[in-house]
């Protein structure tokens, strides 16, 4: 039987650590179940096969910029940067219209925005559209760095946090099982029939 | 009630251990594996088309050209999409981690064009840790339930942690530090929500 100050040490890991990302659990766990689900998915086709339609813009306003004569996406990211909006530039959404002007998408958990920079670069129209609580919850699943948002620096901690308690758990729960007797039987028959069904199931979809 | 909960909490991580480690893993190089270099590789090849299809063309119903791209051209994967074109044309696509399989079916000139992509080793991770959804193959619809079983371990992980810190213990450390975590995520998510 190990020393009792080692297995205490373990549990206050395993306890502690493990309150200290139980908000990240419960998060990762409702987004996934939204993804696994098509639930709060943009229109446009989502991994369920559902199309869900969006929200009509909550918000329009212009705003005056300094232009730059640069390629596409060099102006995209100038007018980006002028405008301060948080989130990712979908590079992918840049669209040169016929008219000069250029439209592309800046998205971030809960809402996006649709840019309007018009020919000559002056002036640009945003559309802010918010997705709603799901698409918060979708928008954070994996989100550890938002370009010109103070907040997700916090983000970023709490998230290399969490998973750094998270990894703890993992090996301190691990070690915890393995100093018991009763129930040693039946925790060896889970993993093993988990391993075994995990890989079985793995290996079915590669086919 | 105790001593249920403890054991489900346990034997939940150790019976999903092996897919929750996998999407550690995935996730990890979707986040930050995106500069490792992942070379794709590709094939096109040219196969006759069945003279039951052609006169037929599947009846004009896509999961005919899906069975047909699957049974008779042995396309590997889910089947994401299956759309009639002009003049008698399918397009079928399907896909499963590292491999993008694409089948044009043209009854015109009586062939069928099937082009193969597939991807290295990291998109092929990042690609397993964004498959789910509950459609195509049985085997997919299985691998949906092992997805939902993940995503209900973690909420129940937290709960069943939570309840028991609060019934064995419930002290002053656990408590802050169960406030502090839980105020920030709901802090965040509110002005992500609601906020300007």
């Amino acid at each position: 039987m190990p020393p009792r100050p080692a297995r205490r040490w373990l549990l206050h890991i395993h306890l502690y650590l493990g309150l200290a990302c139980a908000p990240y659990l419960v998060i990762y766990g409702l987004s996934s179940l939204a993804f696994n689900h098509g639930w709060g998915s943009e229109a446009g086709g989502d991994e369920a096969g559902e199309v869900t339609a969006t929200s009509p813009p909550s918000e329009r306003w212009s705003v005056a910029l300094e232009a730059i004569a640069k390629p596409p996406l060099q102006r995209a990211q100038s007018a980006r940067a002028q405008l301060g909006v948080a989130g990712d530039l979908q590079a992918w959404t840049l669209r040169p219209q016929a008219d000069g002007s250029l439209t592309f998408r800046v998205t971030r958990p809960g809402r996006h925005y649709d840019v309007t920079v018009d020919a000559s670069g002056s002036s640009a129209e945003i559309q802010a559209t918010r997705s709603g609580w799901l698409g918060v919850l979708r928008g954070l699943h994996g989100l550890h760095h938002l370009p010109y948002s103070i907040w997700s620096r916090s983000w970023a901690f709490y998230t290399y946090g969490s998973l750094l308690a998270i990894v703890s758990c993992l090996a301190s729960g691990g070690l915890l099982f393995w100093q018991l007797r009763r129930d040693r039987g039946l925790g060896f028959a889970a993993f093993g029939l988990g391993a075994a069904g995990s890989a079985a199931m793995l290996f079915a979809i590669f086919l | 009630m105790l001593t249920w909960i403890r054991r489900t909490h346990m034997l939940m991580g150790l019976a999903l251990a092996g897919l929750l480690a996998m999407y550690t893993v995935t996730g990890a190089v979707m986040v930050w594996g995106r500069r490792w270099n992942s070379p794709v590789t590709g094939s096109v090849q040219a196969r006759p088309l069945p003279d039951s299809w052609r006169r037929a063309q599947g009846d004009g119903n896509p999961d005919s050209a899906a069975a047909l791209a699957r049974d008779h051209y042995g396309l590997a994967g889910r089947v994401d999409e299956a759309r009639r074109e002009p003049e008698g044309r399918w397009h079928v696509i399907a896909r499963r981690p590292g491999l993008r399989s694409e089948i044009r079916l043209d009854s015109r000139n009586g062939t069928a064009t099937i082009a193969l992509q597939r991807d290295g080793w990291a998109r092929t991770l990042a690609q397993l840790h964004q498959f789910f959804g509950y459609r195509g193959h049985p085997r997919h619809i299985v691998w949906a339930v092992a997805v939902d079983a993940c995503a209900l371990a973690l909420i129940i992980f937290a709960a069943s942690g939570v309840y028991l810190w609060w019934r064995l213990k419930r002290d002053a450390i656990g408590g802050l530090v169960l406030a502090g975590s839980t105020l920030y995520a709901v802090a965040s998510f509110a002005w992500l929500a609601l906020g300007p």
